[in-house]
C-alpha cells in the first residue's frame, strides 16, 4: 500500500495528471487498442459462430498480430492509467473483475488460435465444430462483461449503480439477441446452413 | 436558427430517462460495444482492401458488414441519448450550447459525416462493385485502397475525438 501511495504521488503520475494532453494520451490509446483487440476478435468469433459462413477462416489468422498489438497497447496504457490512481483502482471491485475478464478473454483468444487455427489441414474443410463455437460464444460474453466492468469502474461509490447497470446490460443484450433471432427468422437474412461455399464436398 | 436548434435539441423525456442512475452507464457500455462492432468489422473490411489477409474473398467478407452496421446503429442510438439527454448529466445545460462550445464533439460529428461521404464515394465511384469480384489473393484498385484508408483514418479519428469530448465540455 505504501508503494501505491508513493506511486500515486510520484513525479510521473503528478506530471501526467496535471496535463490535459498527457492525461488523455493513455485514455485514447486504450480506446483504440480496445477497438483493435475486441473489434477484430469479435469479427473472427462471429465467423466461427457461423455468420458469413462462405468466408474461409484460415486467412483471418493474419489479423492476430493486430489483435495482439491492441492488447499490448492496452496493457501499457493500462499500466500508465493504473499508476495515476492506483489506490482508487485496488479499492474498486470493478478493477479486479475487469482484469479477470481480460485474462480470461486473452486465454480464450489464444485457445481459439490453437484449437481453430492450429489445425490448418482440417480448417475450412468441414463445418466449424460445436466446441469451437462454444469457445467463441464464451469469448464474446467475456468481452461483454469486461467492457461493462471497465466502464463501471468510473461509477464506483454511487449506491447500487454498478449492479443495476450490469443487470441492465445483460437484459438488453438478451433482448437484442432475441430480436436478432426474430429478425433472422422473419427476414431470412442469414444464408441457409447448407450453403457453405468454403466447405467442399460436405453433405448438408 | 439558434432558438430553433436550442428547442429541438432538448428532449425532456430523454432527460428523465437518462437521469435514472444506471441509464447513463448502460448507454455508455453499449456505445463501446457498438464501436467495437463497427470499427472491428468495417476495419477488417478496410484492412482486407488494403491488402491484409488476402485469402479472404471480399464478396464473402461483405456478409459480416451488417454486424458493423448494427454496431453503428448502437452507437447512433446511444449517441443521440447522450446529446439529446445531456441535461440529465450536465444539469441545466443544453445540447446546443454543448455542441457549440465542445470542439472535440464538433470534430467527432464532422468525422462521422465525412465517413458517410466516404461510404457514398465507395458506391458512387463503382469501387463497391469493383471489390466485390476480388477473390483470394486479388489486389484492390488504388482508389478502393484510398477509400479504405480514409475509412480507417476517419473511424479511428471518431474514437480519438469521442474520447476527448469530456475535455471540451
Amino acid at each position: 500500500m505504501q508503494f501505491l501511495v508513493w506511486l500515486e504521488h510520484s513525479g510521473f503520475a503528478t506530471t501526467v495528471k496535471e496535463s490535459a494532453v498527457l492525461y488523455e494520451i493513455p485514455l485514447v490509446l486504450h480506446a483504440i487498442g480496445m477497438a483493435a483487440l475486441v473489434g477484430l476478435s469479435t469479427a473472427v468469433y462471429l465467423r466461427i459462430l457461423g455468420f458469413g459462413s462462405s468466408l474461409p477462416l484460415a486467412p483471418m489468422e493474419q489479423f492476430f498480430p493486430i489483435m495482439y498489438a491492441g492488447f499490448w497497447v492496452n496493457a501499457l496504457s493500462g499500466v500508465v492509467l493504473f499508476s495515476l490512481y492506483p489506490i482508487k483502482a485496488v479499492t474498486n471491485p470493478g478493477f479486479f473483475i475487469k482484469m479477470t475478464g481480460v485474462v480470461l478473454a486473452v486465454v480464450c483468444l489464444r485457445r481459439i488460435k490453437r484449437q481453430v487455427f492450429g489445425n490448418p489441414d482440417v480448417l475450412d474443410t468441414r463445418p466449424v465444430p460445436t466446441r469451437d463455437k462454444i469457445l467463441a460464444g464464451t469469448s464474446l460474453f467475456v468481452w461483454l462483461a469486461t467492457i461493462t466492468a471497465g466502464r463501471l469502474m468510473a461509477y464506483h461509490g454511487i449506491a447500487g449503480v454498478e449492479w443495476a447497470t450490469a443487470f441492465a446490460v445483460l437484459v438488453v443484450t438478451v433482448m437484442l439477441v432475441l430480436a436478432g433471432f426474430a429478425a433472422d427468422r422473419i427476414l431470412g437474412m442469414s444464408s441457409p446452413s447448407h450453403v457453405n461455399a468454403s466447405v467442399s464436398g460436405v453433405r448438408s | 436558427m439558434e432558438p430553433f436548434l436550442r428547442y429541438w435539441l432538448r428532449w425532456p423525456s430523454l432527460e428523465v430517462i437518462m437521469a435514472v442512475p444506471w441509464a447513463w452507464p448502460l448507454a455508455e457500455t453499449f456505445h463501446f460495444i457498438g464501436l467495437c462492432l463497427l470499427v472491428g468489422i468495417v476495419g477488417m473490411f478496410d484492412l482486407r482492401i488494403l491488402g491484409i489477409a488476402k485469402g479472404l474473398p471480399l464478396a464473402s467478407l461483405k456478409r459480416l458488414l451488417p454486424w458493423g452496421v448494427f454496431g453503428f446503429v448502437l452507437c447512433l442510438v446511444t449517441g443521440l441519448l447522450f446529446v439529446l439527454g445531456i441535461g440529465a448529466n450536465l444539469y441545466n445545460d443544453n445540447a446546443y450550447d454543448v455542441i457549440v462550445r465542445d470542439q472535440y464533439l464538433q470534430v467527432k460529428l464532422l468525422f462521422i459525416f465525412l465517413a458517410g461521404l466516404n461510404l457514398l464515394a465507395f458506391y458512387l465511384t463503382g469501387m463497391s462493385r469493383a471489390v466485390d469480384v476480388l477473390g483470394k489473393g486479388d489486389d484492390a484498385p488504388p482508389l478502393a485502397k484510398a477509400i479504405a484508408a480514409a475509412s480507417l483514418f476517419l473511424w479511428i479519428g471518431v474514437i480519438v475525438f469521442g474520447r476527448l469530448i469530456p475535455e471540451g465540455l
